[in-house]
């Protein structure tokens, strides 16, 4: 036996083609982890797999080949049986396993039954789709002659086709009352922790291991998401924050246009590469549509409300209210009348940095200058698309081989938009706070505006 | 100290983390290989930033940040150094006219003290992060280093102090250390010129009587006198009030006064608070620390050390035929047979001609005995064997469906697809696995269908 440093050894065992491999990449979130196909005897040789705890290997889950010709084996180990008279179950299989069908006729079993006998318990995975058969029913007999609690894996549960309450009744009249169901491809969200509390059941004397590793799952499930947030939350910021200066020439204006579509469409990639490398999914499980980004996606607006509450609340301090209450009424009413004077005044006069910015943007726009930014609608857009990524990524298994397409979905709601959110409102005055802008600049103040973000979702 | 990363590798990790997540992922393999073989979490993840700093431009841009912050702080240091000495000359101003007491105690110690008001309120109140000179100092990295990442890299700075609770510290320390370095250039120069000139001091008041001001030296005077400096008595005062001349003993009780006042109230608050503040910063600094535990590098450690191990036992022998066929045995009956395995549906086949003999439907141990001795007995010239297309077809359906066949002159798998109205699920799949697995292991002929009547068709055929 080689139970390396005392961790929990758990043998995953069934019939072929039951998704046991699946199991173990849902499990150990590693999408590499053996080979998965719609084809019997897919794996063939026994392959184990750590469960950390704390970054300490405490479980080791073995796959191992399916088990493909039980009644053929269940009759050979009567045989077996006979002559020597009282053998139990795991006697029999030791006789079997040094016997020369163990490497021949039965060779794939051996690994399986050696395997399990190795171990401390077993998960029988069971493809619920299939109806319950002679054959499964020989083999549960053959497993459970090794003398290992098992514990019943029902995989396949979400789907259409599932059988799962003949399933449970077979297993009850073998006597095997306790099982957990759990969709490898598309795992319930607290599926994890299931299993491990279950798992304690059958195994008493790993409580303390499996308790730990339950409420490892759960913690790092929330951590996850919390951190899929802030990210999301950085991307709306980043992008509603974002200006791109442009000159009102028809040309020079169409150029800017194509700059910031791209800017905004590698800034959403970037934040969808991020959230897949978060849940430990490959980079092409997700079908990228880029975002309906048409002229009209950008707009061009200096006078930003917002924007100039912002440039009142930063001037304050230093020049008298009632002067920047003029003048930005001043601005609203006729837009240029503002005059240069009056503003460099201003800022001779010792104001703070808001009349500084706000002069910038004033005078680039008087030299007809424009400033393109993201519609409400297109950040709406995008806010929702990446809640859904993160949603879906959530409950999507490490064994799933379909990539994640929201673009359906996504259309749907493009008409059901609710204003933006405030965070997002403040960043639209603040375009050093965009990272893909040319005069991004941290500040507490972005980071608080992430954090409400994150709170709000 | 293994598990330790130093602050240049953890702000490097900080700078990579932001990176990857604000312009996403960086191309790691090469790296990622690399640091897989350091011994620890800590190292790997290290390792990893190391690598990838060179190969990014990152690193370079760290560099360029941290000599901006040196750069910044020499100048800012330099600078209060300045002000210090320029606000000590103003003070005493030149020599000609008496010094006014309380005007040069105004100019060496209002705008420290008022600042640091300013700056005990926001450490109480909770708002604002280190004083207006930190503020400064943040603008001037800004100011000197610039460059492509430059801002990536700046960010993360401050974002490790922020994150390890020690931001507020550390520009803090900066704050203190500069009105620390202006406090002693005050008294130094204070110092050094009321030792080798000669200056009178003198008080004036329109509105308030002279006790008032008697009492104001003695309170300000009382916690120098701790320190070994003088408070001129009540008579100095007195005298002093009147713009006469004072004796030179009264001169030096007053400078010795000011400097007191100077080293009590603006020297050492600040040289505490700069010595507090950098106890603070050393003990944010483990925190700097990136977060091991965070889903981002739970994800890279992930992606570096595999869970996976490598199998175990002899792969299975390639070329070993994985269904040994019995010999096949000569035919000479007329029958034709049908055979099922796993069947949901009726048996017999509803409609089933009466010339076709059927075996027990194959579904559990003593079945599959039966079916086989029935063939076996009667050695039909034709057999049909119908399997459920929704099943996988396993090496023990297989290796029956072979021996089967050897005991019938020739063999078609019927493959019952399963019913149109059900949703179209992995079933087409899996008639694909069947045909492929048949054909490689039993070289029967397979027919998809869901009717009988080509099956009987197939039956009642004659072999030439």
């Amino acid at each position: 036996m080689n139970n390396r440093s005392g961790a929990l050894q758990i043998a995953v065992v069934g019939h072929t083609n039951t998704g046991k491999t699946s199991l173990l990449r849902t499990l150990t979130r590693d999408v590499n982890f053996g080979e998965v196909a719609d084809a019997p005897g897919t794996t063939q040789q026994v392959q184990g797999a750590q469960v950390k705890l704390e970054g300490n290997p405490v479980m080791m889950l073995f796959d191992t080949p399916g088990i493909e010709d039980s009644m053929g084996l269940l009759d050979y180990l009567e045989q077996l049986a006979r002559p020597g008279g009282r053998l139990d179950g795991p006697e029999r299989l030791e006789l079997f396993l040094r016997g020369p069908e163990a490497s021949g006729r039965y060779e794939q079993e051996a690994r399986v039954l050696s395997k399990l006998l190795d171990c401390q318990a077993g998960l029988y995975v069971i493809d619920v789709r299939e109806p319950v058969l002679a054959k499964h029913k020989d083999e549960l007999v053959i497993l459970a002659s090794c003398g290992r609690p098992l514990l019943p894996i029902l995989n396949f549960v979400a789907s259409s086709a599932s059988r799962a309450a003949q399933w449970r009744e077979t297993l009850s009249r073998l006597g095997l009352h306790t099982c957990v169901e759990f969709d490898s491809v598309s795992p319930p969200l607290d599926g994890e922790e299931t299993l491990f509390r279950t798992l304690s059941i059958v195994l008493p004397s790993h409580q303390a291991t499996l308790a730990g590793l339950q409420l490892q799952s759960a913690n790092q499930k929330v951590a996850r998401r919390a951190a899929g947030r802030t990210l999301i939350a950085g991307l709306l910021i980043d992008l509603a924050a974002l200006r791109t200066p442009s000159s009102t020439a028809p040309e020079l204006l169409e150029q800017a246009i194509v700059l910031q579509q791209t800017v905004v469409r590698q800034r959403e990639q970037a934040c969808v590469q991020a959230l897949l490398m978060l849940f430990q999914f490959k980079e092409d499980d997700y079908l990228t549509h880029p975002i309906p980004l048409t002229a009209g996606g950008l707009s061009v607006d200096v006078f930003n409300p917002e924007a100039l509450k912002d440039i009142a609340t930063h001037t304050g301090g230093g020049l008298g209210a009632g002067m920047i209450a003029g003048a930005v009424a001043d601005v609203l009413s006729a837009g240029l009348t503002l005059g240069t004077g009056m503003l460099i005044g201003a800022v001779a006069g010792g104001a703070a940095l808001g009349v500084g910015r706000f002069g910038t943007r004033m005078l680039s726009h008087m030299r007809g200058f424009r400033e393109l930014t993201v519609t409400d609608e297109i950040l709406q857009f995008v806010r929702l698309r990446q809640a859904q990524l993160l949603e879906a990524l959530e409950r999507r298994g490490h064994a799933s081989n379909a990539k994640i397409d929201l673009e359906e979905k996504t259309t749907k709601i493009k008409d059901s938009l609710i204003p933006l959110p405030k965070p997002l409102m403040s960043a639209r005055a603040h375009p050093e706070w965009s990272a893909v802008g040319d005069r991004f600049q941290d500040s507490p103040a972005r980071q608080k505006a992430i954090l409400a973000l994150v709170e709000l979702s | 100290m293994q598990n330790r990363m130093f602050l240049k590798e953890s702000w490097l990790c900080e700078a990579l983390r932001l990176k990857e997540t604000q312009w996403g992922q960086l191309d790691d393999r090469a790296a990622s290989l690399r640091a897989a073989r350091e011994p620890t979490a800590a190292r790997q993840i290290a390792e990893r930033a190391n690598l990838l700093g060179e190969t990014s431009g990152v690193s370079l841009a760290l560099g360029r940040v941290q000599s901006g912050l040196w750069v910044a702080l020499i100048v800012l240091v330099g600078i209060a150094g300045l002000v210090g000495s320029s606000a000590a000359w103003a003070a005493l101003g030149n020599g000609l006219q008496p010094v006014n007491v309380v005007s040069a105690l105004f100019v060496l110690l209002g705008a420290n003290l008022f600042s640091l008001t300013v700056w005990l309120l926001s450490l109480i109140l909770g708002v604002g992060s280190g004083g207006w000179l930190a503020l400064g100092w943040q603008w001037l990295v800004r100011k000197l280093a610039t460059g492509p990442e430059v801002a990536l890299a700046g960010q993360a700075w401050w974002s490790i102090w922020q994150q390890a609770g020690g931001l507020r510290w550390v520009l803090s320390s900066v704050t203190h250390a500069c009105w620390l370095v202006a406090s002693l250039t005050m008294l130094v120069v204070l110092s050094f010129t009321l030792s080798i000139r000669h200056f009178s001091f003198a008080w004036e008041t329109t509105l308030l009587s002279a006790d008032s001001f008697i009492a104001f030296t003695q309170i300000f005077g009382a916690v120098p006198q701790w320190f070994g400096f003088a408070i001129p008595d009540s008579e100095t005062v007195r005298a002093s009030g009147h713009l006469s001349s004072n004796s030179a003993q009264a001169q030096a009780l007053w400078a010795s006064w000011l400097m007191g006042a100077l080293l009590c109230y603006g020297l050492i608050p600040r040289a505490l608070l700069f010595i507090t503040s950098l106890l603070m910063v050393a003990r944010a600094w483990p925190r700097t620390q990136p977060q091991l535990k965070s889903p981002y590098y739970q994800a890279l450690l992930a992606k570096m050390q595999s869970p996976a191990l490598s199998p175990e036992g002899p792969p299975p022998p390639a070329d070993k035929p994985r269904y040994p066929r019995p010999d096949k045995v000569v035919n000479s009956a007329t029958y034709a047979m049908i055979s099922g395995i796993e069947l949901e549906g009726e048996w017999p086949p509803v409609g089933l001609g009466s010339a076709i003999v059927h075996t027990a439907m194959v579904d559990s141990r003593d079945t599959r005995n039966t079916a086989l001795s029935q063939v076996a007995q009667l050695n039909p010239r034709r057999l049909v064997i119908a399997c459920d297309a929704r099943h996988t077809p396993d090496r023990g359906t297989l290796r029956l469906i072979a021996e089967l066949s050897s005991y019938a002159g020739k063999t078609l798998v019927w493959l019952q697809p399963p019913d149109e109205a059900q949703p179209p699920t992995e079933a087409h799949g899996r008639i694909s696995v069947w045909k492929n697995q048949l054909h490689v292991e039993t070289k029967v002929d397979v027919l998809v269908t869901p009717l009988l009547a080509p099956v009987s068709d197939w039956l009642g055929r004659s072999d030439e």
